[in-house]
C-alpha cells in the first residue's frame, strides 16, 4: 500500500471536524488510518486461510492426528518452517494495527479506540487458530478474558446449556476492554449517525450539535440496553416481583469453600464440627 | 450468575465508567449540573459494584443459585 504524504491526506470532509477541540480528537477516527485498517482486515481472512492450509498440509496437526494411539505423551508436535512463516506473517498483519503510521501528524491518537479494540480480537483469533497447530493441549487464550466473561462454574441444575459464572479479578480486564469498546461506539454513533442527521436537519451551531449528539447517543444506547436489560431480567426466576426467589436456594451449596465465603462464622462452625478444633 | 446476567452487569459497569471518564476529562461540554452528574455516575458505579461485593453473600439473587 502506497504511503500517502500527510499534506495529501484527504480530510474526512465533515464540516464539524476543524471545530473539534484537541482533546476531543483523541477519540476521533479519520479516514486514512481507518482505510488502512479496512484494507488490512480485508486481507486478514485470506492470510489466515492460506496459513491454515499451509500449516495443515505440512504439519502433523493434533486436530487430525490421534495421539492416544501413539506411544508416549507427545506434548509438542513438529512445527514446520512454512507454518512458522505463516504465524509470522499473520503477526505482521496484526502489527499494522499498532504501527504508528500517523506519528508525524498533529494528532497522534487517530483511530486509536478502534485500533485498540481490534488488536485483542485478532490476537485471540490468531491464538485459537495457531496454538492447536503447535501444542496438542493448547492453553486457553490469554486474550479471551478481554472479550468474554470469565470464571465459569458448575451449574446447580447440572445442565450444560445453563452455565453459571462467579466473580474474579479478570472481570476488571473485561471491564477495561469494554470501556474502550463503549468509547468507540460513542464516537461512531456521534460521527457517523448523529452528526449527519444534524447536518441534514440544518443544525450548525457547535453547542447545539454537541447536545444533539449526546442526546442521540443516549437514545440509541438506552433503547438497546434497556431492552436487553428487560430481557435479562425477565429470564430470572424473580420476574415479575416473585420475591420468594430472593431467598430460595440461599444455602444450597455444593462446595465447602463457598460456605466459608458466604458466611465466615458458619464455615468456622462446620470446620470445628468436622475437625474438632 | 447466569452468563447473560454477568455480561450485562459488567457491560453496564464499563458503560458508566466510560461516561464518568467522558465527564471528568470534559469531553462533553460541562453543564451547570456537572457536580451532580459526576456524583450520579459515582453512585451508579457504586451500585453496580455492590453486586460484586454481594455476589458471595447471602442473597440468592446474586449467588450461584441463579
Amino acid at each position: 500500500m502506497a504511503r500517502v504524504k500527510h499534506h495529501q491526506r484527504k480530510r474526512s470532509a465533515r464540516f464539524f471536524d476543524p471545530r473539534l477541540k484537541a482533546r476531543e480528537r483523541i477519540y476521533s477516527f479519520r479516514l486514512l488510518p481507518t482505510r488502512q485498517m479496512y484494507a488490512a482486515s480485508s486481507s486478514l481472512p485470506t492470510v489466515f486461510f492460506i496459513s491454515v492450509v499451509i500449516g495443515h498440509s505440512t504439519v502433523p496437526s493434533p486436530m487430525v492426528t490421534d495421539h492416544r494411539s501413539s506411544t508416549g505423551p507427545p506434548s509438542r508436535v513438529a512445527f514446520g518452517t512454512t507454518s512458522r512463516l505463516a504465524v509470522g506473517l499473520s503477526f505482521q498483519v496484526c502489527n499494522i494495527f499498532i504501527h504508528p503510521y500517523n506519528t508525524n501528524c498533529n494528532n497522534d491518537f487517530k483511530g486509536s479506540s478502534l485500533r485498540i479494540l481490534l488488536v485483542p480480537v485478532f490476537l485471540h483469533v490468531n491464538w485459537i487458530i495457531f496454538t492447536p497447530l503447535i501444542l496438542s493441549h493448547p492453553p486457553p487464550s490469554p486474550f479471551a478474558p478481554l472479550l468474554f466473561i470469565s470464571y465459569p462454574t458448575p451449574s446447580p441444575t447440572d445442565d450444560s446449556t445453563d452455565p453459571r459464572y462467579r466473580k474474579g479479578w479478570l472481570d476488571l480486564a473485561f471491564l477495561a476492554y469494554y470501556v474502550i469498546f463503549f468509547s468507540f461506539v460513542r464516537q461512531f454513533i456521534l460521527y457517523k449517525i448523529c452528526y449527519p442527521i444534524a447536518q441534514y436537519a440544518g443544525i450548525r451551531k457547535k453547542g447545539k450539535l454537541a447536545r444533539f449528539g449526546e442526546q442521540g447517543y443516549a437514545i440509541i444506547y438506552f433503547s438497546f440496553f434497556g431492552a436487553w436489560g428487560l430481557r435479562t431480567m425477565s429470564r430470572l426466576p424473580t420476574w415479575w416481583f416473585n420475591c420468594q426467589h430472593f431467598w430460595i436456594g440461599t444455602y444450597v451449596v455444593n462446595h465447602d469453600s463457598d460456605i466459608d465465603l458466604r458466611h465466615p462464622a458458619l464455615g468456622r462452625q462446620l470446620q470445628i464440627i468436622r475437625t474438632g478444633r | 450468575m447466569t452468563s447473560e446476567l454477568k455480561r450485562y452487569y459488567l457491560m453496564q459497569a464499563s458503560y458508566w465508567c466510560q461516561q464518568l471518564i467522558v465527564l471528568v476529562f470534559r469531553l462533553e461540554k460541562p453543564r451547570k449540573d456537572f457536580k451532580e452528574l459526576v456524583a450520579h455516575h459515582i453512585v451508579t458505579l457504586w451500585l453496580i459494584g455492590s453486586v460484586a461485593a454481594f455476589t458471595n453473600a447471602c442473597l440468592s439473587l446474586l449467588t450461584l443459585a441463579f
